[in-house]
C-alpha cells in the first residue's frame, strides 16, 4: 500500500509519499511520485500490476501535455480500459490515481479504479492506507492552507504527516519519504529531504522539551 | 576571530567535521550548529567552507549532510545502531581518528581553540537551548525558522 499527500501552498503544491512497496511478504523501496508532464506529477496507491499498467498507458497519451481539466475524461477511460486488460481476480483490483498540477490554483485529479473521478482545488488531499490518519494530522492546519504557508512550510508539514503515519501504522507504509514540488516540477534532493527530517525531529524534540519544561 | 590566515585555509569541508568529532561525539543537529558558530565567530570568512542559509530550523548547510554521508560511507565516522539514527551521535572510527590527527597538525592553534570552545559550548545542550544560543547570536539566520517564536 501507499500514502500519498498533497499540501497546496500560496503559489504551488507539495506532493509527498512514503517509499515502501510490498510484494507478497517482501518489503522493498520505490519512488511513487513521477513527473507526468512539465506542469504535473502523477502518483498512485493500490495493486502494483494495476498501477504500472495505468501509468504506462497514461504516459503514452498523445495529449498528455494538456491541462488536467482537458485530460480528465481520457485519464478516466485509461483506468477503465486497464481494468479490462488485467487477468480475472477473486478480489477487485484496487487503484487510486492522483495527478497534481498548479496553474494559478492547485488542481488535484483523483481517479478511482472504477473510473470515477473528482477534481479538487487548493485543498489538502490524502489517499492510500492511513489517509484518515493523515487528514487528522492535517486538520489543525486546514485554515492555513494554501494562503498562509510557503513552499518550505508545506514541505515540512507534508514530511511530518507522512513520517508520523509511518511511525504509527504497522503495515503498508514505510520509508524513505519522497517529496516533490511544483511549479516547476521538482523532486527534492536527498540533502533537502534530510533537512526536512532534521526539522521534523526538531519539532518532536521541541514538543517533548516543552511538555517536560514544567517539571524542570 | 577571523580565520583567514595560516594553514587553516588548507582545510576541506570533511576536515572541519572530523575536527569537531575529535573533541567529542555529536549528533547531526549539534554538528550543524557547531559548524555554523565556527563560521559565524570567524567573521563569516572561512575559505571553501560550508555555505549556510536561513532554513526551517535556523542556519543550515545541506552540504553538511552529504559530507556526513560520505564520511560514514568511507568508514571515518560511525553511528551506533538505533531505531532513530538521526538522534545518535557520530563517533570517529580508528581510521577517522588517525586521519584527524594528521589534519590537526595542519591547523593553527587559534583554530583548534575555536573549534574546542564551540564544541564544549554546544555539546550536551538541549535542542531548545541550542537554537536559542544560535538565534541570539545570529538572528539573521533565524528569519525562516519555525522555532523562532518558541525559543525567544
Amino acid at each position: 500500500m501507499t500514502l500519498i499527500l498533497v499540501v497546496p501552498f500560496k503559489k504551488g503544491a507539495v506532493i509527498a509519499s512514503d517509499g515502501q512497496v510490498t510484494l507478497g511478504l517482501i518489503k522493498t523501496r520505490a519512488k511513487k511520485i513521477k513527473k507526468f508532464n512539465e506542469n504535473c506529477v502523477l502518483s498512485a496507491a493500490g495493486d502494483l500490476p494495476f498501477i504500472q499498467l495505468v501509468e504506462g498507458d497514461i504516459s503514452a497519451l498523445s495529449n498528455k501535455e494538456e491541462e488536467l481539466q482537458k485530460l480528465r475524461k481520457d485519464l478516466c477511460n485509461v483506468v477503465i480500459e486497464c481494468v479490462k486488460k488485467l487477468p480475472p481476480s477473486p478480489q477487485p483490483y484496487s487503484g487510486s490515481f492522483v495527478l497534481i498540477e498548479h496553474k494559478e490554483v492547485t488542481r488535484i485529479l483523483h481517479v478511482r479504479e472504477n473510473g470515477l473521478s473528482v477534481m479538487l482545488e487548493d485543498v489538502p488531499f490524502a489517499t492510500g492506507i492511513g489517509e484518515q490518519f493523515a487528514y487528522t494530522l492535517l486538520q489543525k492546519y486546514q485554515g492555513l492552507i494554501p494562503e498562509k504557508i510557503d513552499d518550505k512550510l508545506a514541505a515540512i508539514l507534508a514530511y511530518k504527516v507522512i513520517a508520523e503515519t509511518i511511525e504509527t501504522i504497522s503495515i503498508g507504509v514505510g520509508p524513505p519519504i519522497d517529496i516533490w514540488q511544483l511549479p516547476p516540477v521538482k523532486n527534492l534532493t536527498k540533502e533537502e529531504l534530510t533537512g526536512l527530517e532534521e526539522t521534523y525531529l526538531g519539532l518532536k524534540k521541541a514538543e517533548i522539551e516543552m511538555f517536560l519544561s514544567k517539571s524542570e | 576571530m577571523v580565520l583567514t590566515g595560516g594553514n587553516t585555509m588548507a582545510l576541506i569541508k570533511k576536515d572541519w567535521v572530523l575536527l569537531l568529532l575529535r573533541r567529542t561525539p555529536l549528533d547531526r543537529i549539534h554538528i550543524m550548529k557547531a559548524l555554523f558558530l565556527i563560521w559565524h565567530r570567524s567573521g563569516r570568512k572561512i575559505q571553501d567552507y560550508f555555505k549556510f542559509e536561513p532554513y526551517l530550523y535556523g542556519p543550515c548547510s545541506f552540504e553538511v549532510y552529504a559530507v556526513l554521508d560520505n564520511l560514514q560511507a568511507n568508514g571515518r565516522i560511525i553511528q551506533p545502531p538505533h531505531p532513530m539514527p538521526q538522534w545518535v551521535n557520530y563517533y570517529l572510527t580508528e581510521k577517522g581518528g588517525k586521519e584527524v590527527e594528521e589534519v590537526a597538525k595542519k591547523v593553527s592553534p587559534d583554530t583548534l581553540k575555536l573549534i574546542e570552545s564551540v564544541v564544549n559550548e554546544v555539546s550536551g545542550v538541549k535542542f531548545y537551548e541550542l537554537l536559542k544560543k544560535v538565534y541570539d547570536e545570529a538572528p539573521d539566520f533565524a528569519v525562516n525558522s519555525i522555532f523562532k517564536e518558541v525559543v525567544k
